[in-house]
């Protein structure tokens, strides 16, 4: 087992489809999995994130923490952590393990 | 003329005999039931609604009583739609609900063409409400009421979408009461019409409203979606109305919807223009006049705009007609299925009678979408009436549908694997799937079938359950069976997509006669550039189609495997050295005897073109002539599909046969004595660890 961080990336970065109204809230339509998404703004803030560039999870909690106008912390870097798990899980984000 | 125009004597000698064809909605059903009361309440309901031509109907469903003593003690009422039966019996004085149930799931389950949701619709001024819900949320009470406050019903149980324009088809149909709601809506509205109250459903007492005459009478006039209200009755509660975000709004219309995944893209898109354009709520109620007036304030004008069906087409002249009355059509008329795939072309010369059989045969068989599939190809789809080539268009995107399911499935599998270096080897239509071979157009995917070495099993399980599958319902002893006798783990279900992967260690049980060595088909299994997985050589993946139809199974419904057989066979025959190639890897793997049946039944019945020393080579395989005399009448009558509306009794007595055939090769008799004193009584022993 490799002990390096992983970097994320979108598991196919031009097929999903997005829909935004004006609640904070986003769809989105994987055709890939044929699957569909209720997402608030912070996990659409990082699907956008991964869709410009692939990020190891430190480096998407500055990101996103700076995009939300707080400090990435150690907890909110646990919840990027455990986002990211549940991203993968649902087929939108992978690691490329380095 | 309508249904109510009829009389008691007319509608059942029709419903007795081919069947009486109604108009309801967009659909044409036809009933064939000889249960009178059924009748009786059936034509009460439905008295208003127009009755169609004989020639295509949509839906086909029977309402019979069970065979032998049961017709008499305890009566039940089985449903029937093309053969084949959907649910349990119910007692026969639930009948009414049986067919109403029965008809909600042909429309769910075949009408593609719309967008389908689970939800009570109903207009004024042009301008509707969809009120979607899980069931037992009073959605069926809210629309009794507001069908009689002015509301015309566009359906009590389905939001049909029009995915082209967004608008909403009518279908109305008896407002289905349970309960206590019969007693809320009979009180408060006495005008409502009642049916007879049948007492001993699966939902307690059940009641139906007959449908406005005024709502039936408009049944062709579509009306565009204005609010989405989410409704959700609580005893007690105070009732109240909020509003709800327009992305959890589409979410829980996704939840609700019964064919998004078979729109797909389209479904996605469909769904967001109606939230776009229409207000969204929650509604919690506690008391439904409450619940109207709050309803009744959200209400503006607007008009309603007519929506067409399909033109009906007059039979082609060249009308080949088979009968649905008399004494019932030959052999040769009910294989329709097997002449229009063999002959594509044959199809430009049939009428919409043939195409109804035609539908419903290939339905039957599984097998619909394939020949959708192949008439679409062959620039045949054209020609089709339009009735039956919604039904074609459906199948395909029922398929489409599966293909996409099982494409994320492998990606998913591979994806739970990758850790422990098993390398991932597809069989069966995954492997058709993802080698990109003809034959998997068309085809229909129940699971995912893959193939890894005895000895990695332990780790595989252990992978797939870390993400999410676990073995299915199954009793101790099944799962012990599996474990010791099968050639694949007992199935293994993913808890959140419900889907099967079914991880064989060889591709014949354990326990059966033959034992082919996996070891050869693992070596010589083949990766597919990119995706990270393997299939097995051509050679295998007919031997393997064969060995599962001609020596693991009893056949039945397994036309498709036929046409898999036949699609290889013209696929890889082409090639240099193939048939060769095959004769050897069938002797290796002792597969000589499948892979002569395969040769002789594909060829019998979809003419495969199979080079006769091909055939002189597989002679090795060929069974005594008793045997093979035996098999040449059985195997035909267990693939052919029957007529739905006369099934043959020789057709039962042959699959029975190859079903203890099946059996008697899969086990030695010692095994297959215990096993089968152990099905006679499934509950008589204790729970036993597994193994």
């Amino acid at each position: 087992m490799t002990t390096a961080r992983p970097i994320w990336k979108l598991l196919e970065p031009n097929t999903l489809i997005w829909k935004r109204w004006d609640e904070g809230e986003y769809v989105i339509f994987n055709p890939a999995s044929g699957d569909t998404h209720l997402l608030n703004s912070v996990s659409a803030d990082v699907l956008t994130c991964l869709g410009q560039a692939p990020a190891d999870a430190e480096a998407l909690a500055r990101r996103v923490a700076s995009g939300l106008g707080i400090e990435a912390d150690d907890a909110f870097m646990l919840a990027i952590e455990g986002l990211l798990a549940e991203l993968d899980e649902l087929g939108l984000v992978e690691a490329i393990r380095t | 003329m309508t249904f109510g125009e009829l009389t008691t004597d007319e509608v059942r000698a029709q419903a007795g005999a081919d069947g009486l064809s109604v108009q309801v909605g967009p659909f044409v059903v036809r009933l064939r039931t000889e249960i009178r009361e059924l009748l009786d309440a059936w034509r009460f309901l439905y008295a208003d609604f127009p009755l169609a031509d004989g020639d295509f109907a949509d839906f086909h469903i029977q309402i019979v009583p069970p065979e032998g003593l049961r017709r008499f003690v305890a009566p039940q009422a089985i449903f029937l739609s093309d053969g084949r039966r959907p649910f349990s019996p119910m007692p026969r004085s639930a009948a009414l609900p049986l067919l109403e149930w029965g008809l909600n799931w042909c429309v769910a389950s075949q009408a593609h063409q719309y967008l389908v949701v689970h939800s009570a619709t109903v207009e004024r001024g042009g301008r509707a409400i969809l009120l979607p819900a899980p069931p037992n949320s009073g959605k069926s009470t809210l629309c009794a009421g507001l069908v009689h406050s002015g509301w015309r019903l566009l359906s009590d149980e389905f939001a049909l979408v029009q995915p082209h324009d967004g608008d909403l088809v009518p279908m109305p149909r008896p407002i289905s009461l349970k309960n206590a709601a019969i007693e809320v809506v009979s009180t408060l509205f006495p005008q409502a019409q009642l049916g007879p109250p049948a007492r001993e459903t699966l939902k307690g007492t059940v009641v139906h409203v007959r449908p406005p005459a005024a709502s039936v009478a408009r049944a062709q006039e579509a009306a565009s979606p204005a609010w989405v209200i989410f409704p959700a009755y609580r005893a007690g509660a105070r009732t109240e109305i909020k509003p709800f975000s327009k992305a959890r709004a589409l979410v829980a219309l996704v939840d609700n919807a019964f064919n998004y995944g078979v729109l797909d893209r389209l479904g996605f898109e469909t769904l967001a223009r109606l939230v776009d354009g229409a207000a969204c709520f929650e509604l919690t109620y506690g008391d439904l006049t409450e619940a109207l007036r709050l309803i009744g304030t959200l209400d503006a004008g607007g008009s309603g705009r007519a929506v067409g069906r399909p033109r009906r087409e007059p039979p082609a002249a060249a009308s080949v007609r088979t009968s649905r009355s008399g004494a019932g059509p030959s052999r040769v008329a009910t294989n329709l299925v097997l002449a229009a795939l063999r002959q594509p072309e044959m199809t430009r010369t049939l009428g919409l009678a043939d195409w109804d059989l035609l539908v419903r045969q290939a339905r039957r068989a599984f097998v619909l979408a394939r020949l959708a599939t192949r008439l679409a190809d062959l620039d045949l789809l054209g020609p089709v009436p339009a009735q039956a080539r919604l039904h074609l268009e459906a199948a395909c995107g029922m398929a489409l549908q599966d293909q996409q399911v099982a494409r994320w499935e492998v990606d998913r599998i591979r994806r739970a694997l990758a850790p422990t270096g098993v390398p991932l080897t597809l069989l069966k239509g995954a492997a058709y799937l993802m080698a990109e071979l003809p034959i998997a157009r068309g085809r229909r995917f129940s699971d995912i079938d893959i193939l890894v070495p005895k000895t990695a099993l332990t780790q595989v399980e252990a992978a797939l359950r870390q993400h999410g599958w676990h073995v299915a319902k199954l009793d101790p002893y099944d799962q012990r069976y599996y474990r010791r006798w099968m050639h694949e783990l007992p199935p293994l279900q993913h808890r959140q997509r419900w889907t099967i992967v079914d991880v064989h260690h060889t591709i014949l049980p354990e326990s059966g006669r033959l034992h082919p060595d996996p070891r050869r088909l693992l070596e010589t299994a083949r990766s597919l550039d990119g995706s990270g997985v393997r299939v097995l050589a051509p050679a295998h993946l007919i031997l393997h189609s064969a060995a599962h139809l001609f020596q693991d199974g009893d056949m039945q419904g397994d036309l498709g495997n036929l046409l898999d057989l036949d699609g290889l066979l013209r696929h890889h025959g082409a090639r240099d050295g193939f048939w060769r190639e095959l004769a050897t890897e069938a002797e290796r793997l002792q597969l000589g005897r499948p892979l002569f049946y395969a040769f002789r039944y594909t060829a019998k019945l979809l003419d495969t073109p199979i080079p006769a020393e091909a055939v002189a080579g597989a002679g090795g395989g060929r069974p005594a002539w008793p045997l093979l005399a035996v098999m040449d009448r059985l195997v035909p009558l267990a693939l052919v599909p029957e007529h739905p509306d006369h099934p043959e009794r020789a057709v039962d007595v042959s699959r029975s046969l190859l079903y203890a055939r099946s059996h008697w090769l899969r086990m030695p008799p010692l095994l297959l004595a215990r096993h089968l004193l152990r099905k006679s009584f499934p509950r008589s022993s204790a729970p036993a660890s597994t193994d």
